[in-house]
């Protein structure tokens, strides 16, 4: 999750007012597919060229801010004979996807996710996330979006905020308990 | 979510949102980029979160941001208060964030340990 997190702050940092993230576990198809999608203001496919390369970076606010995360992500795909792909379109944004084996044992663990993102929740202002975990056809999805315009400028209080984490951990303790009786 | 559900919810907020309007002190940034995260941000906003929860301290407010861009003293804490100079701390751990919120925010006794002087300061990068 730390890699998806990461990726995420790429997004919230190059100044995305929206971004998507998911997990979906295939375990029947021994698959696991990460991504991060947002409409932050995108890349060139210059850009996209350097940012894979292992600690290149865009360092100026113009570009956007991009670290070695990606670079990391795309080492750790390749390590579990996975696929990689980075797309963007300047002015639309921005996908990042991370196919791989599930199974695989240079894998590194999913952890707490709801742990992983509650940093984002509670500390990124001014972004809607909108999250999907699925395992073999069962899952949930939180999106922020519909809650933002119910609450307005409430949205952005600690309360509204530790709701969301609630919601994130129900979902997740509700998935692993159908995930343990079946 | 029922409508009492979203009542509850938003009464809580607006009172959260009128006593930060009028008291909040204190805004604390937690750097979460590449390295910040491989070396324990999340453990550290998680340990902060914790304490002010424990606290009840509805007047401060944790927010994350992208990476210094100087590594090697990452994670960084930048803790901001109302008409006072931003205090940089670097290295934080766990325990160094549990004492932001205990020491520095309660009880107003700075880290010195952790403090990153300014010739050390990260530029901004975002």
């Amino acid at each position: 999750m730390l890699h998806v997190l990461d990726v995420t702050m790429n997004s919230v940092t190059a100044g995305a007012s929206t971004v998507r993230l998911g997990i979906h576990e295939r375990l029947d198809e021994d698959r696991l597919c990460l991504y991060v999608a947002d409409n932050g203001p995108g890349m060139s496919a210059e850009l996209v060229q350097r940012v894979l390369e292992e600690f290149a970076t865009t360092k100026t606010k113009q570009a956007g801010w991009v670290g070695f995360g990606l670079a990391l992500l795309r080492g750790t795909v390749e390590l579990c004979d996975g696929e990689f792909a980075l797309q963007s379109r300047v002015g639309v944004g921005t996908l990042v996807s991370a196919t791989m084996p599930h199974d695989h044992p240079d894998r590194p663990p999913l952890g707490a996710v709801a742990e992983s993102l509650q940093s984002l929740l509670m500390g990124v202002r001014g972004v809607d996330f909108c999250f999907t975990h699925r395992v073999d056809g069962d899952g949930y999805r939180l999106d922020t979006r519909p809650v933002r315009r119910m609450l307005g400028a409430e949205f952005e209080t600690r309360a509204v905020r530790n709701w969301l984490v609630d919601q994130l951990r129900q979902g997740e303790d509700a998935l692993a308990a159908r995930r343990e009786n079946r | 979510m029922t409508l009492d559900d979203l009542r509850r919810l938003r009464e809580k907020a607006s009172r959260e949102m009128a006593l930060r309007t009028e008291h909040q002190q204190f805004r604390i940034k937690v750097s979460m980029g590449t390295s910040g995260l491989a070396k324990g941000a999340r453990e550290v906003m998680d340990a902060m979160l914790h304490e002010i929860e424990e606290r009840q301290l509805d007047t401060v407010e944790v927010l994350i941001t992208g990476s210094s861009g100087v590594e090697a003293l990452e994670p960084f804490v930048t803790v901001e208060e109302k008409d006072q100079q931003p205090v940089l701390y670097g290295n934080v751990d766990v325990a160094a964030a549990k004492r932001i919120i205990t020491e520095h925010v309660v009880d107003g006794q700075k880290l010195s340990d952790y403090i990153v002087q300014r010739q050390q300061a990260p530029k901004e990068v975002d």
